[in-house]
C-alpha cells in the first residue's frame, strides 16, 4: 500500500512521469493477467510467488479495499448509539487527525488546495457553525463527493453493473435527503468516517503517516483529477480492465482526500474544548507542525527511494492502540496540570474503578500492547477474508466474469487459516475480539463469525450444531442489519436458540452446512429490495464466515480423528470457485487459537497438508520493562473506550435495550491522567511493587498474576493521591502458585500422616535398589494373538500425545527405581521408629512430659487414606504404567510418596508446630 | 465500592477465628456491581479448614442473590448442569425452590447455549453467584468442566453470572496455568484449633453433656469446657490434624464421660477456687483410660463389636476347616515363588537338599514379602499346595470346588484380572484361571494357629 500510495502521491512532487509511466506499466501488466485463462494465472501465481508479485497483488488489495469501502452500505437511519461508536473511533484516532489537520491548515501549498481545505472544513461544520460558508452548497459539495461514484456507475450500462443492494439503496436515501441539508452534511461526515475507520487499520497506520508526508502536493493534485473527472464522467466502456482499475485508483484517492478532511470536525471539536487553555491548544498545533515537518523530512525521502520495499514501512512504530489512546498526544499539555492534581472525583474514581476491575477479569479488551504485528497479521487474514465477496462484486461487474474471478480466486484461495499461538495470558483472544470487533465496525454485515471453544464443544457433532446455530443466528442477524445492537432479544434471536435445542441428526445439521459452503445458504437474500430489480438476477454477495476455535487442541484431540478440522480446513483452502457451480462458496477463514505450542503438530497428516501452516506465535514479554507496559496496560484507562472495549460493554448489556450513554462510557479525561500517571508512578517508586513484578516475570511471565494482586486493592482504592494501598497490593495471595504444591499439602497434615509419609519415603530409599515389584511389574502375559492385537491398534490410532506419554512412562520406569510403598510398610517403619524413639525417651527418663504415642495400625491406616486422598501418595500402577495390582487389600496396595525424604526435612524443618521427634526422623535414616 | 465495612469485617473475624483475610479477600472480590465481577473464583483449602462455611457466612451477611449446588450430591456432571439450570431458571419464579428438571442439559454446548439463554431471560441487574461446593467430589471427572467454568466469561454473551468453586483437593493439572481469582484457606493451626473448639456457648455445651442430674453453672460449664478442649487438642490433634470436624466429633462424643466425675461430685471444679487447677489434673488422671485408649477414635464399627463379644483371639474366624487350608494354601501359593515349592512342599530329600542360602543382595535390607502386594497363582498349583499341608486324607464328601468358589465370593480370595479394567486382557474361557490371596498377614496367622499350621514353615523369606 505504501508502495501504491508513493508511486501515485510520492512520486509526482519529483518525478511525476516516471510514476505515470509505473502506474501504466503496472496496468499493462495486469492486463494479459486478468485475461488469461483460468489454468494459466492460477500456473503464474505458483511460479512467481515471490516477493514481487505478491507485491503487486497487494497493490490490487488496496484497489479493491478502497473500492470496496464505497461500496460499503452504510444507512442514514441508523441509531445513534452506532454513530456514537463511530465517532468515538474517530476521536480515539484524534492524534494523527490533529497533526493531519495542523498539515492542512498550516501549510497552503497552493490555491486550489486551501479553497479545498476550507470548503472541507466548512462542509465538515456545517450543521454546528452556519457562519463559515453556505451550508447549503456545502452539503450539496459533501453529496457530491459521496454520490458521484454511484452515479458514475448509472451511466454505465446496467447490465453489466454489479452493486450490493444496499449500497442502490443509500444512493437512492441521498438522492431523496437532497433539500434536507442537515441530514445531507451529517451523512457525508458519516461517508467520511466510513473512510477514516477504513483507512486505520492494520495497514492503514502507515498511510496515515504517509498522508502527512505528502499532503501537500498530493492534494493539489487531487483537485486537479477531481476537476477533470467532474467535467468528464468516466467513460462507459467500462468492459476495458484497466480502465476500471484506474477509476479505482481515482476513486482511492478521493476517499483519502476525505481522509484528510475528517479529522477537522473532531479537530474543532477539540480545539473548543481545549480552548479553555489557549496554550495547550497552540502547542498541540505546534507540535504536530513539527512533527509534520520532521516527519516529512524523514521519511519522505525513504518512501521515493525504495517505494517498493514493504519492510522500510514496517520500521514506523504506530500502532493501534497508541491512536487509540486519545491522551497520547498531549501528555505535556496534561503534565503541568496533573502535577497538581491529587485527587479524583468521587464519579469519575467510581467509573475508574469499574473499568480497571472489568479490564482485570478480563472482561474488556485493554488496548493491545507488545503484540502489534501479531495483531497486524490476524486482521489482515480476517479482512482478506471478508473483502473477497465484495471483490467477486467489484470484478464481476466489468464484465469479465471469468477472468475477474480468476483474479480473486488465485487470490485469495490461499488457504484461509492460521494459528494462533501463546502461552496463557498472553493476549490471543485479545488479539481475537480485537481485531472483530474492527471488522464489526467496518463491514458490519459481511462476514459471519463463528466461535467455538474446544472446551464447550466437546465432539465433532457438538461443534457442527454449534457452527450451524451460529451461523443461522448471524444470518438472522444479518438480515436486520442495525437492529443488532438495539433489541437483541426478540424473535429474532430467539428462534435458532429453539433450533439448537432441537436435537437434530448430523446429517441434517451436515446437509445444511454443505449447503451453505456450496453457497446456497450463505447468499444473503434481499427480498426486502424491491428497488433493485436490475441486480436481483446477477449473482448476490456472498457473506464470509470468520471461524474461530478456540483451544484448538481440544478439537486435535477430539475423536473421528479430527474429521470437523478435515473438512473445515478443506473448505477453506479450495478454491471458491470450481468449475461445477456458477455460484462462489462463501469465504471461510479458520483460525485456531491455541495455548500449546506444538498443536499444529497434533494435526494429522491430512489435515495438516490442508492447514495453511500459518501460525502466529505470540511471545511473552521479553524484558521486565515491556512486561510491566502489557501488565499496566489492563491497569490504565482511557477515557474514550476503544471499538472493542465498546463492543464488550454493549454486548454486555444487549439484553437491556438500554443504549449506552456517552457519560456512562467516557471517563473525565483529567482523571485518567492522573490515574495513568499514579499507576506507572507506582511501579518507578515502590520496590514492592517492582519485586512483585519482578517476580511474575521471573516465574511464570503472566501478567494476570500480577493483576490478581491489584484486584482487591483496586476496589478499595481512595481518591486521593495513594489511590492503592501498597500493602493490600503485597499482601494479598490470591493467585493459585503462590498456595499451590506439594508444600502446602504437607503444611496441613497431622502429625501421623506425616509421620507415615516420611516412614513411606525412608522406607523408598530404604528399599529402592531391591525392589522388583512382584505382582506390578509384570504385566499380565498377553493372551492369545487375537486379543492383544486389540489395544495396540488403539495406541497407534491415537494422536501423538498417547505415544508420547508411553514414551515417557518407559523412560520413567527405567530411569527411577523407585520402590513402591504399600501401607503395611510403611506402617512397619513406622512401628521401627517409634521403638527407637521410644526407646530414646525411655534414657531421657522424667524430662519427658508428653510420652510419644504409637497409634494402632486402624489409625495409621486411616490417616494413610488421608495421603492418598490428597495426592501425597501416588498409585504405582498409575505412575510406572503397568496395570493395576488387582482387587487386593488396600494396605497391600504399591504407592509411590510424592515427595523424597529430603525435600520432606527441608519443609518440616520451617514447619511451625512439628516436634523434635518429626525432624529426627527426617534426619535420620 | 465493597459491601463490608471494615467493622462489621471485624465482626466476622471474631466470630471465625483466623478467617479475617478470607473475608475481607471475599469482600473485595465480589460486589453487587456485577461488571466488576469475575466470572469464576475458586476457594481452595484443605478439608475442614472452613470455606463452606465461611462463604455461608459471607453471603448470608451482604445478601447477595446466589444459588448454592453440593456437586458431591450429584452422581454425574449431567446432573449438575441440569440442576444449575434449574436453578438459574428458578430464580425469580414465584416458588424458587421448585425446581424445574424437565429440559435436558446432555453435553457443554448445550449448556453454554442454555445458560446464555437463561441469562437473557434473567436480564440480571446485580451479580449472582452460582456457588459449586465440593466440586472435586463430583461422580465423575470434573477437570474438563472446571476449565469450562473457568473459561465460560468468553462464551457468554451476557455478564453478571460468577461462578465460586470450593475444592478442597488441588486444581486440575490443566487449569493451573488459566490464572483466575484464588482465595486460599490456610489450614488451622493448634492454637486456632483449640479457639473454634473453645468457641461454644453455655447453652450448647449443655445440650453436649445432655440431661443431667446436676445442673452446673454457666461459668462452670464453660471453665470446664474449655480445660476438656484443651485435653482434647493435646491428645488428639497428633491424630487428626487440623481436621476441626473430626476433633469437635469426638470432642462431643467424649464429654458426657468426661464430666462424669464433676457431676457424680467427685471432683469439684470451682473457677473462684484456688485449687481448681489441681481439680482438672484430678479430673484428668481420672479420664486417662479413656483418652489413651483408642475407643474414641474407632473408625470402624464392627471391630467393635467384634472385641465386645468375641472371647479371644483364637477361633473367632468362622469357617469350615477345609476352606481355613484352602485359605493357608491360598496364601501360600501368593508369596512363594513357584520355583521353591519342590523345596517346600516335596517329600523327597534330593529336593531339599539343594537349598542354600544366595548372599548376594545382603547389603540392603530387604522387604518383607509378606509385606508386598500378592502375586498371582494358577488354581491348579493352589490344589497341589493344599493337598500337601493337609495333614490326612481328604473326605470324599467335601467339595474342595464349592468351598473355593465361597472362599472366592468372600473376596478372600480375588481372580487376578478380572478387576476394572483389566477385564480386557483376561480370557473368560480360558481353562487355567489365576487368582490371588487377598488377605493379609495378621489373619492368616490367626487361621493358621487355628489349625495348628506351622506356616512359617512352608514360606520362603
Amino acid at each position: 500500500m505504501i508502495n501504491w500510495l508513493a508511486a501515485k502521491m510520492g512520486l509526482p512532487t519529483n518525478s511525476t512521469g516516471s510514476s505515470r509511466e509505473r502506474t501504466s506499466e503496472q496496468t499493462r501488466a495486469r492486463k494479459p493477467h486478468s485475461l488469461a485463462t483460468r489454468s494459466n494465472s492460477d500456473f503464474n501465481t505458483v511460479v512467481d510467488s515471490n516477493s514481487h508479485s505478491k507485491r503487486r497483488m497487494s497493490d490490487d488489495d488496496v484497489d479493491e479495499i478502497a473500492f470496496s469501502i464505497t461500496a460499503q452500505p452504510r444507512k442514514r437511519g441508523r441509531p445513534p448509539k452506532v454513530k456514537s461508536m463511530d465517532s468515538s473511533a474517530s476521536e480515539s484516532s484524534k492524534k494523527s487527525s490533529v497533526v493531519r489537520n495542523a498539515t492542512t491548515t498550516s501549510t497552503p501549498a497552493s490555491a486550489p488546495l486551501a479553497r479545498n481545505a476550507r470548503s472541507t472544513t466548512a462542509k465538515r461544520s456545517a450543521p454546528s457553525s452556519p457562519t463559515s460558508g453556505s451550508p447549503l452548497r456545502s452539503a450539496r459539495n459533501a453529496r457530491t463527493v459521496y454520490t458521484r461514484r454511484p452515479a458514475a456507475q448509472e451511466n454505465q450500462s446496467p447490465s453489466s453493473v454489479r452493486t450490493i443492494p444496499l449500497r442502490k439503496r443509500q444512493h437512492v436515501a441521498t438522492d431523496g435527503a437532497d433539500c434536507l441539508v442537515d441530514g445531507a452534511g451529517e451523512d457525508a461526515l458519516q461517508v467520511a468516517l466510513e473512510h477514516t475507520g477504513a483507512f486505520d487499520n492494520a495497514e492503514g497506520e502507515e498511510t496515515v503517516r504517509h498522508e502527512i508526508v505528502c499532503a501537500p502536493s498530493r492534494l493539489g493534485r487531487v483537485i486537479r483529477r477531481r476537476g477533470s473527472r467532474t467535467v468528464s464522467p468516466p467513460t462507459q466502456s467500462t468492459k476495458d480492465m484497466p480502465h476500471l482499475i484506474r477509476v479505482k485508483n481515482e476513486e482511492m484517492i478521493e476517499s483519502q482526500d476525505t481522509v484528510v478532511g475528517t479529522s477537522d470536525p473532531k479537530e474543532q471539536e477539540y480545539i473548543a474544548s481545549a480552548n479553555k487553555e489557549r496554550a495547550g491548544a497552540n502547542l498541540i498545533e505546534n507540535r504536530a507542525e513539527e512533527k509534520s515537518s520532521a516527519s516529512s523530512s524523514r521519511e519522505f525521502p525513504a518512501a521515493v527511494d525504495k517505494p517498493s520495499v514493504q519492510p522500510a514501512a514496517y520500521e514506523l512504530r504506530i500502532s493501534v492502540p497508541e491512536s487509540a489512546m486519545p491522551e497520547t498526544p498531549t501528555p505535556k499539555v496534561e503534565e503541568s496540570i496533573t502535577t497538581t492534581r491529587t485527587s479524583i472525583s468521587a464519579t469519575s474514581m467510581d467509573k475508574i474503578k469499574r473499568r480497571v476491575l472489568a479490564q482485570l477479569h478480563g472482561k474488556l479488551p485493554v488496548p493491545i500492547v507488545g503484540i502489534d504485528d501479531a495483531y497486524k497479521k490476524v486482521y489482515k487474514l480476517l479482512e482478506q477474508t471478508v473483502l473477497a465477496p465484495t471483490l467477486d462484486i467489484a470484478l464481476g461487474s466489468s464484465g469479465l466474469d471469468s477472468a475477474s474471478s480468476l483474479l480473486s480466486s488465485t487470490k485469495f484461495h490461499g488457504g484461509n487459516s492460521a494459528l494462533l499461538l501463546g502461552p496463557r495470558a498472553s493476549g490471543k483472544s485479545l488479539i481475537i475480539s480485537t481485531a472483530l470487533a474492527e471488522l464489526e465496525r467496518k463491514y458490519r454485515g459481511q462476514f459471519i463469525t463463528v466461535r467455538l471453544s474446544g472446551l464447550a464443544q466437546t465432539d465433532d457433532k457438538q461443534a457442527l450444531q454449534e457452527i450451524a446455530a451460529q451461523i443461522e443466528y448471524g444470518r438472522r442477524a444479518l438480515d436486520d442489519d442495525d437492529s443488532l445492537y438495539v433489541d437483541l432479544d426478540d424473535e429474532a434471536s430467539e428462534d435458532p436458540t429453539k433450533m439448537r435445542y432441537k436435537r437434530q441428526s448430523s446429517r441434517v445439521v451436515l446437509e445444511r452446512l454443505l449447503s451453505l459452503f456450496s453457497g446456497r445458504a450463505g447468499v444473503r437474500d434481499d427480498n426486502d429490495e424491491p428497488s433493485s430489480n436490475q441486480q436481483s438476477q446477477m449473482q448476490q454477495p456472498v457473506v464470509s464466515v470468520l471461524i474461530i476455535l478456540d483451544e484448538f487442541e481440544q478439537f486435535a484431540t477430539m475423536q473421528n480423528r479430527q474429521t470437523l478440522l478435515y473438512n473445515l480446513l478443506d473448505v477453506a483452502q479450495s478454491p471458491r470457485y470450481s468449475l461445477k457451480t456458477d455460484n462462489p462458496a462463501p469465504n471461510i477463514c479458520i483460525i485456531g487459537v491455541s495455548s500449546r505450542m506444538n498443536a499444529p503438530e497434533m494435526l494429522e497428516k491430512r489435515v495438516r497438508s490442508r492447514f495453511s501452516h500459518r501460525v502466529i506465535v505470540l511471545p511473552h514479554a521479553g524484558d521486565l520493562e515491556s512486561f510491566w507496559k502489557v501488565c499496566s496496560s489492563s491497569l490504565k484507562v482511557t477515557s474514550a473506550p476503544t471499538i472493542a472495549m465498546m463492543r464488550a460493554m454493549m454486548n454486555a448489556r444487549r439484553y437491556k435495550m438500554v443504549q449506552l450513554k456517552k457519560s456512562e462510557y467516557t471517563i473525565d479525561r483529567r482523571a485518567t491522567e492522573v490515574w495513568n500517571s499514579y499507576i506507572d508512578d507506582i511501579y518507578s517508586s515502590s520496590p514492592e511493587i517492582r519485586r512483585l513484578v519482578a517476580r511474575a516475570f521471573a516465574t511464570s511471565k503472566d501478567p494476570r498474576q500480577v493483576h490478581m494482586r491489584f484486584l482487591s486493592s483496586v476496589r478499595n482504592a481512595d481518591q486521593k493521591i495513594p489511590f492503592l494501598a501498597i500493602s493490600q497490593i503485597v499482601g494479598r495471595e490470591i493467585d493459585v502458585l503462590e498456595n499451590a504444591g506439594i508444600m502446602e499439602k504437607v503444611t496441613g497434615l497431622s502429625e501421623l500422616s506425616l509421620m507415615l509419609l516420611i516412614c513411606a519415603a525412608r522406607a523408598e530409599i530404604k528399599y529402592s535398589t531391591m525392589t522388583s515389584v512382584p505382582a506390578i511389574s509384570s504385566p499380565p502375559k498377553p493372551g492369545p494373538i487375537s486379543n492383544t492385537e486389540g489395544p495396540q491398534e488403539t495406541t497407534t490410532e491415537r494422536t501423538p500425545t498417547a505415544s508420547g506419554r508411553s514414551l515417557t512412562y518407559a523412560s520413567q520406569s527405567i530411569v527411577t527405581k523407585m520402590a513402591p510403598i504399600s501401607f503395611t510398610i510403611a506402617y512397619e517403619e513406622y512401628l521401627s521408629q517409634a521403638g527407637k524413639t521410644r526407646l530414646a525417651e525411655a534414657s531421657a527418663g522424667a524430662l519427658i512430659t508428653m510420652p510419644f504415642r504409637v497409634w494402632s495400625r486402624e489409625q495409621a491406616l486411616a490417616s494413610w487414606e488421608t495421603l492418598e486422598r490428597r495426592g501425597l501418595l501416588v498409585n504405582a500402577s498409575e505412575t510406572l504404567g503397568t496395570s493395576s495390582t488387582g482387587g487386593g487389600i488396600a494396605t497391600n496396595e504399591m504407592q509411590v510418596p510424592e515427595i523424597g525424604l529430603m525435600e520432606l526435612g527441608e519443609i518440616v524443618k520451617d514447619m511451625p508446630g512439628v516436634t523434635g521427634v518429626v525432624r529426627n526422623w527426617c534426619a535420620h535414616l | 465500592m465493597s459491601d463490608l465495612t471494615s467493622d462489621q469485617l471485624q465482626e466476622l473475624a471474631l466470630e471465625f477465628p483466623a478467617r479475617y483475610n478470607q473475608f475481607d479477600l471475599l469482600n473485595s472480590l465480589i460486589s453487587k456491581d456485577k461488571t466488576t465481577n469475575p466470572t469464576a473464583i475458586a476457594l481452595t483449602g484443605q478439608p475442614s479448614s472452613g470455606k463452606t462455611c465461611v462463604l455461608r457466612r459471607f453471603l448470608r451477611e451482604v445478601r447477595f442473590s446466589h444459588t448454592w449446588l453440593s456437586c458431591d450430591e450429584c452422581v454425574s456432571l449431567r446432573v449438575l448442569l441440569q440442576r444449575i439450570l434449574a436453578a438459574l431458571r428458578a430464580i425469580g419464579t414465584e416458588d424458587p425452590n421448585k425446581l424445574d428438571y424437565s429440559i435436558m442439559c446432555h453435553n457443554f454446548t448445550l449448556f453454554v447455549t442454555q445458560l446464555n439463554d437463561v441469562l437473557r431471560a434473567l436480564a440480571l441487574e446485580e451479580a449472582h453467584f452460582v456457588v459449586l461446593d465440593r466440586i472435586d467430589e463430583l461422580g465423575e471427572p470434573y477437570e474438563s468442566f472446571y476449565q469450562l467454568v473457568i473459561n465460560i466469561g468468553e462464551m457468554l454473551r451476557y455478564d453478571g453470572i460468577t461462578f465460586i468453586l470450593i475444592s478442597s483437593s488441588s486444581e486440575p493439572r490443566s487449569s493451573v496455568t488459566s490464572t483466575f481469582p484464588h482465595i486460599y484457606f490456610p489450614p488451622y493451626r493448634k492454637a486456632e484449633s483449640l479457639a473454634i473448639l473453645r468457641n461454644q456457648t453455655p447453652g450448647s455445651i449443655r445440650s453436649i453433656l445432655g440431661p443431667t442430674d446436676r445442673e452446673l453453672s454457666d461459668v462452670q460449664l464453660t471453665s470446664l469446657w474449655s480445660s476438656y478442649c484443651q485435653v482434647i487438642i493435646d491428645t488428639y490433634f497428633p491424630l487428626y490434624g487440623p481436621d476441626i470436624q473430626q476433633l469437635k466429633a469426638t470432642a462431643r462424643e467424649a464429654f458426657s464421660t468426661y464430666a462424669q466425675p464433676v457431676l457424680d461430685g467427685v471432683v469439684g471444679i470451682l473457677p473462684s477456687n484456688r485449687d481448681s487447677q489441681s481439680g482438672f489434673v484430678k479430673l484428668y488422671k481420672i479420664n486417662q483410660p479413656l483418652l489413651t485408649s483408642e475407643e474414641l477414635v474407632r473408625n470402624s464399627f464392627v471391630s467393635y463389636v467384634q472385641s465386645a463379644g468375641g472371647t479371644g483371639a483364637i477361633g473367632q474366624h468362622d469357617m469350615p476347616i477345609y476352606s481355613k487350608y484352602l485359605l493357608c494354601a491360598a496364601y501360600l501359593a501368593s508369596y512363594n515363588k513357584p520355583r521353591y515349592d519342590i523345596r517346600l512342599f516335596s517329600r523327597i530329600r534330593e529336593s531339599r537338599r539343594r537349598i542354600r542360602k544366595s548372599t548376594s543382595h545382603k547389603a540392603k535390607d530387604k522387604i518383607n514379602g509378606r509385606n508386598l502386594a500378592p502375586s498371582p497363582f494358577e488354581y491348579e498349583r493352589l490344589l497341589a499346595i493344599f493337598q500337601c499341608i493337609v495333614p490326612e486324607k481328604i473326605d470324599s464328601a467335601t467339595d474342595i470346588q464349592i468351598q473355593f468358589a465361597t472362599l472366592a465370593t468372600l473376596k478372600l480370595v480375588t481372580r487376578a484380572g478380572s478387576d476394572s479394567s483389566g477385564g480386557s486382557s483376561m480370557d473368560i474361557l480360558e481353562s487355567r484361571t489365576k487368582w490371588r490371596v487377598n488377605v493379609s498377614w495378621d489373619i492368616i496367622l490367626q487361621i493358621a494357629r487355628d489349625i495348628k499350621l506351622q506356616l512359617e514353615n512352608y514360606l520362603m523369606e
